[in-house]
Parts: C-alpha cells; sequence; structure tokens
C-alpha cells in the first residue's frame, strides 16, 4: 500500500467518523423550524445562539459544571494514583500471592458493568444512602488501570528500575519518580477513560443524583434534552445540548494528546 | 523488610477498595438473587428468580440481539481499525496525532450524546433517509423495524468503537522497536511481509484483548438504546441484555429477579471467554 492510499484511507475514514459530530455542532445554531426543512444543512440555516442562551438559563448551570468538574478531577488523580501503585508492586514483586492478587483485582472487569450497577444501588439502598451525592464517586476502584499500568512497568527495562534501587531510591520513591513518568503514555489514555466515567457515566449518576443541584452537568442536560419526546420539536435545543456535553471530551482529549509520545524508554539505557 | 511494608501500603488502598466497591455488593447481589424482592419486602423463593429469568422471552431475545450485533460488528470493526492503526505508522507523529484525533472524537463521546444526533438522522425524513432518496431508494423506517434497528444500532456502535481500537492498536504498534523493522528490510522483507510475519504476531494479544473487550461491550450496549430506540426499539429488538437488566431493575424494580439476571449475564460472559480462551490454545496446536 502505498503513502497516497494509506493517506486517503485515513481522511475517508476520518471524515464519515466525524460527519454526524459535525451536524450536531453545525445545526446546534439553528432555529427549530430549520429542521422540517429537510435536507439539513451543512451551514445553520438561520444563524442563532437561541438553543444555547436556554441552555445557560437553567438554574444550577454553573454548579453542574462545577460538580462535573469536581468529579473529575478526584475521579482521575485517585485511580491513577491508587491503581497505579498497586500495579507498581503487582509488577515488581514476583510471587505467587501476586500474580493471584493480579487477577482477583482485575476480577471487575469480567463481571457487566450492570451487575456492579444493580448491586451497588441495592447494597445501598439497603443502608439507606441512595441519593447521597458522594457515591457517585464509587468508579474510584479502577480494574482497567490496574491492568493497564501493570503491562505499562512489566515493560520498563530492568535496569532502570534496578540502578535506581543500587543507588538507595526506596520503592515508593521509584514509583513516583521513575515508574510513573515512564508510563506517560498510559497516563494520557486514563485521562480519557476516566473521564469518560466523569462526563460520560450516565446510568449510574442518572440513578443517584436526583437533586437539580446535585447533578453533573451530563444528568442535569441529558434529563432536560430528552424529555423532549417528540423527535422532531425542539431538535436544535437537543443538538446544543450535545454539543455542550461534547466539549469536555475534547478538552481532554487535547490535553492527554500531549502525552501519546512513543518511544520514551528508547535510548535512556546507555551501554 | 522496610521494602515490604512499604509495597504493601501502596497495594492496600487498591484492596480496600476492591472490598467495598466490588466485592462485599457481589456477595450481596449473590444473596439478594435468591429472593423475591421490590426494595421494600422480600421472600426467599430459591432458585426460583434463575428459572423465571431463563424462561424469561424477552431476556432469551436479549442475548439474541446481542449475537447479531456482534457478528455485524466485531469482524468489520477489527479490519477496519487494524487497517487504519497499520496505515497510521508510517506518518510522521503530528499528523499521527491528528488523525487519532480525528478518529477518535466519536468513541469519545458517550453513547447518550451521539444518540442525540443519531436519533435524528435516523428519523423517517432525517439525514440518511435523505441520502438514500437521491440514490433512487425508498426511505427505510430505521428506527420502527427490528432488523433496519439493529443495522443502524451497528453502525452507531461502530463508529464510536474504532477510535479506541485504533488507539489500543497503534499505541502497541508504536512500542514495537523500530530495530525490528529495520532490520526485517536489511533481511529483505518488504511491507507485506513484515506486516504478515512481524506485526500482526506482535499485535495478536491486542487483537484477542479487544475483541474479548467488544464481546463485553456489546453485552453492554446501553447509552445509544435509550437515547435513540426509546425503550429497547421495535419489540425489544435491540435491547442488549444490560438493557433488559436495566429495566427490570430500575423499570419494573424487580431487585431480586434483576439480581438473577446479572449473574447470568455474569455466566455467559465467563463461558465466552473461557471457550475463546480454548479455541486459541487449539489453534495454536
Amino acid at each position: 500500500m502505498g503513502k497516497a492510499i494509506k493517506l486517503t484511507l485515513l481522511i475517508f475514514v476520518s471524515i464519515v467518523l466525524t460527519f454526524p459530530i459535525y451536524l450536531m455542532v453545525s445545526n446546534s445554531f439553528t432555529e427549530s423550524i430549520g429542521f422540517l426543512e429537510m435536507p439539513p444543512t451543512l451551514i445553520p440555516y438561520q444563524f442563532t445562539l437561541a438553543n444555547y442562551q436556554r441552555i445557560i438559563q437553567f438554574a444550577y448551570f454553573g454548579r453542574w459544571i462545577a460538580n462535573s468538574s469536581f468529579l473529575f478531577v478526584v475521579l482521575m488523580v485517585g485511580c491513577i494514583s491508587i491503581s497505579g501503585a498497586a500495579a507498581y508492586v503487582l509488577a515488581v514483586v514476583k510471587s505467587k500471592t501476586t500474580s493471584v492478587l493480579y487477577w482477583v483485582l482485575l476480577s471487575p472487569l469480567f463481571v457487566p458493568q450492570i451487575t456492579i450497577v444493580v448491586a451497588r444501588f441495592i447494597v445501598l439502598s439497603k443502608l439507606g444512602l441512595t441519593g447521597m451525592p458522594a457515591v457517585v464517586l464509587m468508579p474510584l476502584y479502577w480494574a482497567a488501570g490496574v491492568f493497564l499500568f501493570r503491562n505499562g512497568f512489566k515493560s520498563i527495562p530492568y535496569g532502570f528500575l534496578e540502578s535506581a534501587r543500587l543507588e538507595g531510591a526506596g520503592e515508593a520513591k521509584i514509583f513516583a519518580s521513575i515508574a510513573m513518568p515512564l508510563t506517560k503514555p498510559i497516563v494520557g489514555v486514563s485521562v480519557i477513560m476516566i473521564g469518560g466515567t466523569a462526563f460520560g457515566d450516565f446510568m449510574w449518576q442518572m440513578l443517584n443524583l436526583k437533586k437539580g443541584k446535585n447533578m453533573t452537568l451530563l444528568v442535569g442536560l441529558a434529563t432536560n434534552a430528552l424529555n423532549v419526546n417528540t423527535i422532531l420539536d425542539d431538535i436544535g435545543f437537543d443538538l446544543a445540548v450535545g454539543t455542550v456535553l461534547f466539549i469536555p471530551y475534547i478538552v481532554m482529549f487535547i490535553i492527554s494528546s500531549k502525552y501519546f509520545v512513543s518511544g520514551l524508554t528508547a535510548g535512556g539505557l546507555r551501554a | 523488610m522496610k521494602t515490604k511494608v512499604v509495597l504493601s501500603a501502596m497495594i492496600a488502598p487498591a484492596i480496600l477498595l476492591y472490598i467495598v466497591s466490588f466485592a462485599v455488593p457481589m456477595v450481596v447481589v449473590g444473596r439478594l438473587s435468591f429472593f423475591k424482592s421490590n426494595y421494600i419486602v422480600s421472600e426467599f423463593v430459591g432458585l426460583g428468580n434463575y428459572v423465571k429469568a431463563l424462561q424469561d422471552y424477552y431476556f432469551q431475545k436479549s442475548f439474541f440481539n446481542a449475537f447479531v450485533l456482534m457478528v455485524f460488528i466485531i469482524p468489520i470493526s477489527l479490519y477496519i481499525s487494524y487497517k487504519l492503526a497499520a496505515a497510521l505508522s508510517v506518518f510522521d507523529r503530528r499528523s499521527q496525532g491528528f488523525f487519532r484525533f480525528m478518529l477518535h472524537l466519536p468513541s469519545l463521546v458517550a453513547g447518550i450524546v451521539i444518540g442525540m444526533v443519531w436519533r435524528w438522522m435516523l428519523n423517517e425524513t432525517g439525514l440518511i433517509n435523505q441520502l438514500l432518496s437521491v440514490v433512487g431508494m425508498r426511505p427505510i423506517w430505521w428506527l420502527v423495524y427490528a432488523w433496519p434497528a439493529r443495522i443502524s444500532l451497528s453502525v452507531i456502535q461502530m463508529s464510536a468503537m474504532i477510535g479506541g481500537q485504533v488507539l489500543f492498536l497503534s499505541a502497541t504498534i508504536c512500542s514495537i522497536p523500530l530495530e525490528l523493522h529495520d532490520v526485517a528490510q536489511i533481511d529483505g522483507a518488504n511491507e507485506r511481509k513484515y506486516n504478515r510475519y512481524i506485526l500482526r504476531p506482535l499485535l495478536r494479544p491486542m487483537f484477542t484483548l479487544i475483541t474479548l473487550l467488544n464481546i463485553i461491550g456489546i453485552m453492554q450496549i446501553w447509552g445509544s438504546i435509550y437515547v435513540v430506540f426509546n425503550s429497547g426499539g421495535p419489540e425489544g429488538s435491540v435491547a442488549t441484555p444490560v438493557y433488559e437488566i436495566f429495566l427490570t431493575a430500575f423499570e419494573y424494580s424487580q431487585q431480586g429477579r434483576a439480581a438473577a439476571k446479572g449473574i447470568i449475564l455474569m455466566v455467559v460472559i465467563a463461558l465466552l471467554l473461557m471457550a475463546k480462551q480454548r479455541v486459541e490454545k487449539w489453534a495454536k496446536q
């Protein structure tokens, strides 16, 4: 395959995949009336910010943004440090216990999320804790992170860690200042995966956040947009909601893409 | 000795959280699956929930739906993602980043969000049908009939999955030392041979992982169904097992039944994973 064909393939698929998003963004600036006149226009039919004004007018709009950001930061710091530290131990210590423990800690990956959600919800309702905003922090244990980080740590050349040990560094220090920085690409992936939980885990957040001021941006906006049941009516508002909910993902991706750098360890070890 | 303490302290938080947020709820749900319960009263019914769940028409159908979706989605999306990831690897870092960004955009977005566009595009008079009429085809009622609904859900899902798969695959390709490529070239391997004898074998663990994640993922499609196909589509024809369980637990408030269904789903997934492992072992011999 020549380079030109590859380029064409990539461009073509990129356009096909991102076209719905383009439509969403461009048509969110259109008055709903414009939609009844099919075919949908590629550029806004009659440019208007009315849909966005309606979104901003929600009483708790600012609060929702704050809630979502707070959730994201807490999950981010918590998930990466907790599962990273565990994965480091599992990668460094070679014993029967750790290899069993590894599979035990990965087990949530093999259990359907819904089973876990139902289970958690039942436990919470038994304890009378449903509706407590703090329970949206339940995804703090991140099994996929244990998997990713352990593989990452395993691929670090043995000499890196060993030479640090010979120079008297403790394990915690090696983890924080050598192992972790060398797995930056995984941290980059984590931003997206954890962000997906914070900004996208609609089911769990919807089940637990019932009060307006406790809602996340996702729950607050999506429940309002989805209440618009007739499909054509108010589609502009729907798409504007979609666009607003889409912004955090772009921000996260731009933050994380900086870390998708390959070959960080190449040339680090000198003979 | 001190090292041991430090290492234990490092792994302890994860174990603690694992117990609180996973192990304990699982034990509780396991116990509850033997009770008939609706959040208020509960009564021991033995295996009754399991029997009723297995006889449930919509629960059976949801597995069929998921199977259909897997057949539609997995081979195609895996092939496309591999081609894209391989194509991506010849470009410099900046254009790689750009294409990863473009391809990954749809998969970044929650099913809830992207669903809002799709339910508008798949409408009777929506964009897709407009395009069909340009080609001279009659409009298809994507959201009204079973098979069109399944096809459209597959397409929605695929568009959301390819980016992530490309990301996984190209991260693996990037981690392959460049020397391997050079050595292969010196030994006279052309690109096709390199792909076949070096790249694909090295990617095989990642292919396996992605397939496994897809099997698990497709049974768990929820967001786009919730938005695009209100209440599981025509006759529940796109409802995945997870959507079925969601309805049982939170719409019909049958806790015990939902617990049993959840455990059945868990067992089904475990069996599938084991079967796949077996087949792979057998294929190696």
